[in-house]
């Protein structure tokens, strides 16, 4: 298990950069992860898509059906890349604090 | 002395075979691991399976021995698969294998033209029919064997020993089964030449033999050595790797061949449920098994997870 | 630059055993014939100093360095109590008998190293050769099963037991994709992509090493959740029923799926993954088995909602857990077969391996999900219009379906029927190259193992699709790659996103059911958007 510091917090990721203890998150922490992914400020927008996913996650375990985010925030998947340019599921996860996706996805 | 050692030698190689066809052969009925293209099926030619049929269990099976010959003679004669895969080692493979097969050739007419010998028959090349023909037959087969037996290994031990990678992957022992067959040719073709240039002496040697004539006298010299040679390896082939020109039907039909499907109530389920009965010893912690659980109780339990 | 690696320095401690310069790979076919690879990522010196990655330039496992030479002793020692249970009808009546076929015959001719995918595009290097981790099991083997004592080093060649021999060797066990393209090349029939899987079963069931997206989130998370996704079985109703209302938009057909319908004639068990990342396909099923008048269900039982059994990769006791759970679920519903979506280890989990765990009433016929759709295509019931599908076509075999089960012409004849441009890439059928992907790399990506999977094992296929297409070079005009395995789709997602292929060549890809609907006259057209993401 790796960590990474930003500012002044101190964070376990995993191989792959997602938070080892999704538990652990704040808006601190979504900073310091969108940090990683060259986003260095969050947008009303950014906080939009971060806090719809935490909600899903927080509710049902395990991260929403891309197509699915896209019409509940009412984001094209265009903006979502413009947004992280990782994409939902390698960059907006990753921010929101959600573990690696599983499975073959 | 020299007949005994034949006799015994054949004896080695008979259990040794036996041993390890029997070993081979009771192992349990493993999972299915077949690969495709699977020889005796209908669609063989493209390497498709009965899985390409809805229903396919209620379909009768056409199985095909012929697909099956098809595809072994050539792969035996000719080793086809080198051949296709690899040619370069097929030029030096392909004469060594050969030589091996017209060595047992060779032997079988030694065999052959000894007994009928007994039987009064005159070979020689101002015999009649039958044993002017049992004679140039052993001759130009004993003289191919040894030589293309020879001549592959030698090819062989010297790529084994310029190539850096086949270097990198042998041991002494490979270097050593080549040199064998090598110094076999050697021998064999020096005694040939020396003495035996009809193999009068070894058909006799194998007439006696045949005939368990042990009082007779035994060949010596070259031929002698040659005689011994030839059973020592005998012996030794079945105890290596060598031994795939037995076992090779066991990958073949046992594994990548064998599609059998596991019905109910078939022989196949009873060994199955037989070996689901199985005790197991694995420790990692989603299994523990301790010799305790058998493969029923580990596959109908929950893993922990880990602590 | 690569050099020949010998067995015996393989026991031998060193900061990294093989390295693959960016100057070893092969070229790329057009447009990528200038292309240069990045550089490897090189791994942190804290990962270096802390985990065991000694291997090559990436590592899969990250296992943690032990503490002590008593640790590490102690490890070898477990590895060998485990290679020796490898070798007892009891603890390994699944493959015994291959395994030791496999042992005891190779002639070490080479010959299968040039059918290797990731051998072949790595330059040659040869720690990748099929051959090389197989002869270091067996020559452990020979030593430490069959007790051969000295003499084992004369005839069977020598390699020391030493920690670092069982870390590289873990390690290694997962460059290989266990497509079994080397073991169909054997002059003597010798597997080595057996081997490969045997060394990560003993890993495994005795040591407790495993990926941990094969293990610990894969198997693990499936037998208590129900899925490898994490799904539960409310959540994925949920979403099949958003993908159901989203196909009904977009092809005007008005859809529902179908949940635990007792006595259906099919249950269709989906590799799960599709659901969330390629929502398309469970859709489309649904679509044409409803179009058919199929009777058919899914099943909300825990695992039967997703048709994932890692086990094939790595572990017969999680293995056999998952295929009995998708059994009783069929049992429970009482349907008359079990239908595997498009998912190539699913197929041969369910249909090849399972089929001597699986005895009485457990016993229930499966059947490949491509065959009932050639029957459903021939019988007449759709409306097709191949027209639509007007644009260059390519079929990836995935190795599980073909080369592994013979599946092979229903694939295609349904593709000739609806897609006219479709061509074939070489080699294809049952000696397709895998697609650097298989036996669940492309669910690996962590530290830079991604970089290896684009690099190194994926490259073969990438360079077939290129081949396969060159005759069309306009990337304005969209090119498919149908890919019909979750697996294979990941990895080729992966690949055209590493090499720009979709704004460089007009790559896409997908799978077969897609490109069907795409063809029916009852769906609006341009069902297949290739603007979108
Ligand atoms: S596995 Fe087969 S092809 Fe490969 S080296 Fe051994 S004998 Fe030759
Ligand atoms: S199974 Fe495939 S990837 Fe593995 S060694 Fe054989 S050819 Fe290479």
């Amino acid at each position: 298990m790796a960590s990474f510091t930003h500012g002044n917090i101190t964070i376990e990721v995993d191989e792959d950069g997602f938070m080892a203890q999704p538990e652990k998150w704040n808006n601190e922490v979504a900073l310091a992860l969108a940090s990683t992914e060259g986003v260095t400020a969050l947008s009303e927008d950014h906080w939009k898509l971060v806090n719809y996913l935490r909600d899903y996650y927080t509710k049902f375990g395990v991260a929403p059906m891309i197509r699915k985010l896209c019409k509940e925030t009412g984001f094209p998947l265009k903006t979502v890349y413009d947004l992280f340019p990782s994409g939902p599921a390698k960059g907006a996860c990753k921010v929101a604090g959600l573990p690696k996706p599983t499975g073959c996805v | 002395m020299l007949y005994r050692f034949v006799y015994g030698a054949l004896i080695v190689f008979l259990v040794v075979v036996i041993e390890r066809v029997a070993r081979l052969a009771t192992l349990p009925v493993h999972l299915r691991w077949e690969l495709y293209p699977v020889a005796h099926e209908e669609n063989a030619r493209y390497g498709g399976s009965f899985f390409e049929h809805l229903d396919w269990w209620k379909r009768k099976r056409n199985t095909s021995m012929l697909g099956e010959l098809k595809v072994m003679v050539p792969e035996i004669v000719l080793l086809k698969a080198v051949h296709e895969h690899n040619r370069s080692l097929w030029y030096r493979s392909f004469p060594f294998h050969f030589g091996l097969y017209l060595m047992a050739l060779f032997v079988a007419l030694l065999v052959g033209g000894g007994v009928a010998q007994a039987f009064g028959v005159e070979i020689g090349a101002s015999a009649p029919s039958i044993g002017l023909a049992l004679h140039w037959a052993t001759k130009v087969v004993g003289f191919a064997a040894l030589g293309l037996m020879g001549l592959g290994a030698l090819g062989l031990l010297v790529r084994r020993l310029t190539d850096p990678t086949l270097r990198a992957f042998s041991a002494t022992a490979d270097y050593f089964n080549l040199l064998v067959f090598i110094a076999l040719a050697v021998v064999g073709l020096v005694a040939s030449i020396t003495s035996d240039v009809d193999f009068v002496e070894l058909r006799r040697f194998t007439q006696s033999l045949a005939t368990v004539h042990l009082d007779a006298p035994a060949p010596g010299g070259w031929v002698g050595a040659e005689i011994a040679m030839a059973s020592a390896v005998l012996a030794y082939i079945p105890a290596t790797h060598m031994s795939h020109f037995f076992t090779k039907w066991f990958m073949y039909h046992s594994v990548r061949w064998d599609d059998r499907v596991n019905t109910v109530g078939s022989p196949l389920e009873g060994r199955i449920v037989s070996q689901l009965g199985y005790k197991v010893d694995w420790s990692a912690a989603h299994i523990q098994g301790g010799n305790r659980k058998s493969w029923v109780d580990v596959a109908t339990e929950k893993p922990e997870p880990k602590p | 630059m690569k050099r020949h690696l010998t067995i015996e320095e393989f026991s031998r401690p060193s900061e990294q055993l093989a390295r693959v310069d960016i100057e070893d790979l092969i070229p790329l076919p057009p447009p990528y014939d200038g292309y240069k690879e990045p550089e490897w990522t090189r791994l942190k010196d804290e990962k270096r100093a802390s985990c065991e990655c000694s291997l090559d330039d990436t590592v899969l496992l990250s296992l943690p360095k032990p503490k002590s030479l008593r640790e590490e002793r102690e490890l070898a020692d477990k590895f060998v109590a485990g290679l020796q249970k490898l070798f007892t009808k009891e603890n390994n009546w699944t493959f015994l008998q291959p395994l030791v076929l496999s042992m005891e015959h190779c002639a070490k001719c080479q010959t299968c190293s040039d059918a290797c995918h990731v051998f072949l595009e790595s330059g040659g290097n040869d720690v990748y050769r099929p051959t090389y981790r197989a002869e270091i099991l067996r020559r452990l083997y020979y030593r430490h099963v069959r007790e051969g004592g000295l003499l084992s080093g004369l005839t069977h060649g020598r390699v020391g037991m030493t920690w670092t021999t069982v870390a590289r060797l873990i390690e290694l066990a997962y460059r290989c994709n266990l497509c079994r393209r080397c073991a169909q090349t054997c002059p003597i029939g010798v597997d080595n992509a057996l081997i490969a899987r045997e060394i990560r079963k003993l890993c495994s069931q005795e040591l407790g090493i495993a990926p941990k997206e094969l293990h610990e989130k894969g198997t693990m998370l499936q037998l208590s959740v129900g899925s490898t996704t994490g799904m539960n079985s409310l959540v994925v109703k949920d979403n099949m029923d958003f993908i159901d209302e989203d196909m009904s938009e977009k092809t005007g057909v008005k859809l529902q799926s179908k949940w635990d319908v007792e006595g259906a004639d099919v249950l269709l068990i989906h590799n799960a993954g599709e659901i969330l990342a390629w929502p398309e396909n469970p859709g489309a099923f649904a679509l044409i088995l409803e179009a058919a008048g199929i009777s058919w269900t899914l099943s909300s039982e825990l695992a039967a909602y997703d048709g994932v059994n890692y086990g094939l990769f790595y572990d017969d006791a999680q293995f056999a857990r998952i295929a009995l759970l998708h059994a009783q679920a069929a049992k429970k519903l009482g349907v008359k077969k079990i239908v595997a979506g498009e998912c190539g280890h699913e197929h041969k989990a369910l249909m090849v391996i399972a089929d001597r765990v699986l005895t009485g009433d457990l016993n229930i016929p499966r059947e490949s999900s491509f065959v009932l759709l050639e029957e459903i295509v021939n019988s007449g019931k759709l409306k097709l219009d191949p027209s639509r599908n007007n644009f260059p076509v390519t079929l990836h075999d995935p190795c599980n379906v073909v080369r592994l089960m013979g599946i092979v012409e229903p694939q295609r004849r349904i593709l000739r029927k609806i897609a006219p441009q479709f061509r074939e890439m070489e080699p294809h059928g049952v000696d397709n190259y895998c697609c650097g992907g298989g036996s669940g790399f492309a669910i690996m990506s962590g530290n830079n193992f991604a970089e290896w999977r684009m690099k190194v094992s994926g490259r073969r296929k990438f360079r077939q699709i290129l081949e396969a297409f060159r005759d069309e070079p306009d990337p304005a005009q969209p090119k498919y790659v149908c890919a019909p395995c979750s697996n294979c789709k990941g990895q080729i997602r992966d690949l055209f996103a590493h090499y720009g292929a979709k704004e460089k060549v007009g790559l896409h890809y997908g799978g077969l059911v897609e490109l069907i609907v795409n063809a029916m006259t009852d769906v609006k057209p341009g069902f297949m958007d290739f603007d979108a993401g």
